[in-house]
């Protein structure tokens, strides 16, 4: 089954399971209005979710219902018993369909239509009919579909995890009494065993709880494509799921209010393309999912270019409906205008879709937010857009961290505000003092350098300030520098909320316990900036920038290769500058320091990476880096990653020494500086005499097949961006716009397909490995 | 039958709290302490992966300035969080013989919104400590005192 089905049908299930007492309830008064806009609501989410499946008699049947008990719910028609009959008839067709859903058989045949009719106002339904339907099949029987999962209750999960973490905690503890007795008691053998068990009972245990968000996020472009072309709208979806991991339970808390605020969004935020067109927009509508964590929630941003929230007309419609009395009205702010679109039964639509416009959602949303301890607010410009911020409490979610120390504190921070770290020691010019405050200045750019022991008051006033800088970029693109002693970890931690009395600080949002069981207190950056006046509201800062991030979010992206080198160090190195990865034999190495060479293709090559003392094994791995003239070989372990780098963290490294340092995969990370490199050992690198081959850099079958086989032809692979000389250039055909630039080089045109299209159609089918090479000889020798 | 207390010793004074409300005795481990948090606020523990905020009940009822040194601490839970109140020493589970009786003189001034009453015991009378009193600290709401005026 579908996953997504099966989703679907579970949730229904609950949905028929919750409701099966409160069906009972409005059978015998079905006038209450709370267990009414329970079932409405069923209806509503079932209608809702077989939108996306192709359930046509679910949605029919649920549809109708829902158009029935509408009109009760707006005083427009008096429920009777003969409406009740069918609403429950319609509950129990459902409830069989969804178990045929899951049991994966085809509907039952049966004819909905009567159920439909018996719905209408003045219907004078058969009632036998009726009766029959509902007692359809005799009593039903559940035919449980294969298992693939249970459910557990919650609590019992957080019993269990709660059990492990003790457990390592107390592993911890005789680990530090067995390595007291210097390995000599004959445990350490099993101990170790143990260690490791629990390890990964922890790992599993921890998952068991969390997701991504990603995992959630993943289903909506296809909800948003589907949803688009029904109601004729486009829309271009951007999802930014910052790696945020949430409780499971909270997930599962979010899940429907996200999926009903979508819906809204493209439903009445986002208008047609004409209509957008009048207005002078694009006419692809944009909605932006993200999600970020900040500080001690999770916030999650659903931000459409919409013809946001009709404000008047909610107040207006709030005063009709006697939620709201005139003086009230005047005195609201903005955001609480835009609030009472929360309100049970308001709708600035007159006219309902089948998609949503009923009233119900929001109020549900709200409700669901609010009850997993979340808050919802709701800006809006009327005529550009909506921004709904969702923010979720981190009650227990896993914070990749950083933990750093300043004198004899232990703090914690979430490691996605550090953009980069840095270590400038006392005296340097950089470090500069003024009217009371640091700055440090990194590339030219002077940054406001906060030590956290004058916030925190850590140290005596005067006392020397850390040399380790973290260089911390707000959510409104703020940057500051945190000034600690020094960077201890970084770690997944778990972070625990903290109690009234601390979180009154306003310097820290939770609490988490290190490996040794020591809580640490997990620091707000944004508490520690505005108590340093670093910014003047972080709130405000960031809603403006969050309306064009845009910008900032495209920032080009390097692509780097990770590497852990002979020295031990992590590094990485652009992947622009590498053309070859290679394993050397012992005997194609001499040993000299920095005079070390190495001997690739019959040429000797300046061999880089080389620590003192360093002993050669049999082989070495080595990077062959090019400036596009010369080459230098670069020794290494271990190659560990590709990873993508922005390129303001990768910019080399200060002409003084200091390595430049990024956060890669939370490891502070030195980058390689070529230039620094070709410097130092590029002096009498090799002339490269062979021939250039350019081929496109963006595609990556070109860069991962075609490239080798090019080199083994003697060719040298340069960028198709590069601006230097070559003498082939290699393009894909079938591209239709990406002709080969030609600037005087011979041009091979590789297709796709394996027959050619037309007889005068030259280029070479691209597995045609020896067509390929005859080309490339044929190029080289000039004939 | 009346209430299980717990007495403890809070400033060499005896305090009893209800023993419902306690979870557990134990000695604190290593306390990370919070700058710039409340001076009653001694700092955080843990008991085992449980997080405790710890509240050094002396300084909350504004009878010391400096930290207490012991270890010895009552875990309570208060709304929903875990606290470790640190007290001088803990003596033992007595039946309370009366109920909290209204006190009707001043007390010293960290006491007055941290009482809950007296309370008559085998070992005499003793004041029944009001746990989110002193968890708040001296500037936490007062509570509305009428008598306290007379």
């Amino acid at each position: 089954m579908d996953e997504l089905l099966g989703e679907f049908v579970a949730e229904s299930r609950e949905l028929l399971e919750a409701l099966e007492t409160q069906i009972v309830a409005w059978e015998t008064d079905p006038g209450d209005k709370e267990l009414l806009d329970s079932i409405f609501r069923f209806f509503h989410t079932v209608k809702g979710n077989c939108g996306f499946f192709d359930l046509p008699r679910l949605e029919k049947l649920s549809h109708f219902a829902e158009d029935a008990l509408s009109d009760i719910r707006s005083g427009q028609r008096k429920p009777d018993s003969a409406l009740v009959d069918a609403v429950l008839a319609i509950i129990d067709r459902i409830s069989e369909m969804i178990e045929a859903l899951e049991a994966g058989q085809d509907f039952p045949e049966s004819d909905d239509e009567p159920l439909i009719a018996a719905l209408e106002e003045d219907a004078e339904p058969d009632a036998g009919e009726i009766k029959a339907a509902v007692t359809g099949g005799g009593p039903r029987i559940r035919k449980g579909g294969p298992q693939r999962s249970i459910r557990l209750p919650v609590e019992l999960l957080d019993r269990v995890m709660s059990g492990v973490s003790d457990m390592v905690v107390a592993r911890n503890d005789l680990a530090r009494r067995l390595h007291a007795m210097n390995g000599e008691t004959g445990l350490e053998a099993p101990f170790n065993r143990l260690s490791t068990i629990l390890t990964e009972v922890r790992d599993a245990m921890t998952r068991t709880r969390m997701q991504r968000i990603e995992q959630l996020f993943s289903t909506y472009p296809r909800v948003v494509r589907d949803l688009s072309a029904e109601l004729g709208k486009q829309v271009m979806i951007e999802l930014e799921s910052g790696d945020v991991e949430l409780d499971r339970e909270m997930i599962e808390l979010i899940r429907d209010p996200m999926m009903h605020m979508i819906r809204n969004a493209i439903d009445h935020g986002l208008e047609t393309p004409a209509e957008r067109r009048a207005a002078g927009k694009r006419e692809i509508g944009t909605l932006s999912i993200s999600a970020r964590q900040t500080g001690n929630e999770i916030r999650i941003g659903i931000v459409d270019d919409g013809r946001g929230i009709d404000a008047d007309k909610l107040v207006a419609k709030a005063i009709a409906a006697g939620t709201l009395t005139q003086e009230e009205a005047e005195n609201l702010s903005p955001r609480e205008r835009n609030a009472l679109i929360c309100e049970a039964g308001m709708s600035t639509r007159d006219q309902a879709s089948a998609i949503s416009g009923r009233g119900v959602g929001m109020d549900v949303v709200r409700a669901n937010i609010e009850r997993a301890g979340g808050s919802l607010s709701i800006d809006s410009t009327p005529g550009s857009g909506t921004r709904i911020l969702l923010n979720v409490p981190l009650t227990l979610s896993i914070v990749p961290s950083l933990t750093f120390s300043v004198g004899d504190h232990i703090f914690a921070i979430p490691r996605s505000y550090v953009d980069e770290i840095v270590g400038i020691p006392e005296g340097d010019a950089r470090r500069v003092q003024l009217g009371g405050k640091s700055f440090i200045t990194i590339r030219e750019r002077r940054i406001a350098a906060l030590p956290v022991a004058d916030v925190l008051q850590t140290a005596e006033a005067g006392a020397q300030i850390g040399s380790i800088f973290l260089v911390i970029r707000l959510v409104g693109g703020d940057t500051f520098a945190l000034a600690v002693d020094e960077i201890l970890n970084h770690e997944e931690l778990v972070v625990k909320p903290i109690t009234p009395e601390i979180m009154a600080t306003g310097f820290y949002v939770g609490t988490t316990q290190l490996d040794d069981g020591s809580p640490v207190l997990m620091l707000d950056i944004s508490g520690l900036a505005r108590e340093a006046g670093m910014i003047q509201e972080v709130q405000h800062r960031s809603y403006i920038a969050n309306l064009d991030s845009r910008e900032v979010e495209e920032e080009q992206a390097v692509p780097m290769m990770l590497f852990s080198a002979l020295d031990g160090v992590r590094r990485a190195v652009a992947m622009s500058a590498v053309i070859r990865v290679e394993k050397v034999l012992q005997d194609k190495v001499r040993l000299a320091g920095i005079n070390s060479k190495v001997v690739i293709e019959e040429r000797i090559l300046p061999l880089a990476g080389i620590p003192e003392d360093f002993e050669l094994g049999e082989k070495l791995s080595l990077f062959r880096i090019s400036d596009g003239s010369g080459e230098v070989a670069l020794a290494f372990e271990e190659m560990i990653d590709l990873v993508s780098l922005t390129e303001n963290a990768t910019k080399a490294s200060d002409r003084d020494g200091s390595n430049a340092l990024a956060l890669i995969g939370g490891q502070p990370t030195e980058i390689v500086d070529c230039l620094a490199l070709f410097e130092a050992f590029g002096m009498e690198a090799a002339e490269a005499t062979s021939p250039v081959c350019r081929i496109p850099s963006d595609d990556p079958w070109m860069r991962d097949f075609l490239r080798p086989l090019v080199e083994s032809a003697g060719y040298r692979v340069i960028d198709e961006r590069a601006g230097e000389e070559a003498d082939v250039a290699i393009a894909v055909a079938s591209n239709g716009k990406s002709k080969p630039k030609l600037n005087g080089a011979q041009a091979i045109l590789l297709r796709t397909a394996k027959d050619t299209r037309t007889k005068n159609d030259r280029s070479i089918y691209r597995y045609d490995r020896d067509g390929l090479m005859a080309a490339l000889k044929a190029a080289r020798t000039g004939s | 039958m009346g209430e299980l207390l717990l007495l403890v010793i809070i400033d060499g004074e005896r305090v009893a709290i209800l023993a419902s409300q306690v979870q557990s005795v134990i000695d604190l481990g290593k306390i990370t302490p919070v700058p710039r948090c409340a001076a009653h606020v001694a700092g955080l523990a843990a008991l085992r992966s449980q997080p405790l905020t710890v509240i050094d009940c002396a300084i909350s009822l504004q009878l010391r300035e400096e930290r207490s040194e012991g270890r010895r601490a009552v875990v309570v839970k208060e709304k929903g969080h875990h606290y470790a109140l640190l007290v001088d020493a803990v003596e033992d589970v007595t039946e309370g013989l009366s109920e909290a009786a209204e006190i009707t003189t001043a007390l010293k001034k960290g006491w007055r919104h941290a009482a809950q009453g007296m309370i008559e015991t085998a070992e005499g009378p003793v004041l029944l400590a009001d746990i989110p009193a002193i968890i708040e600290g001296p500037n936490g709401k007062p509570k509305p005192v009428d008598k306290v005026a007379a």
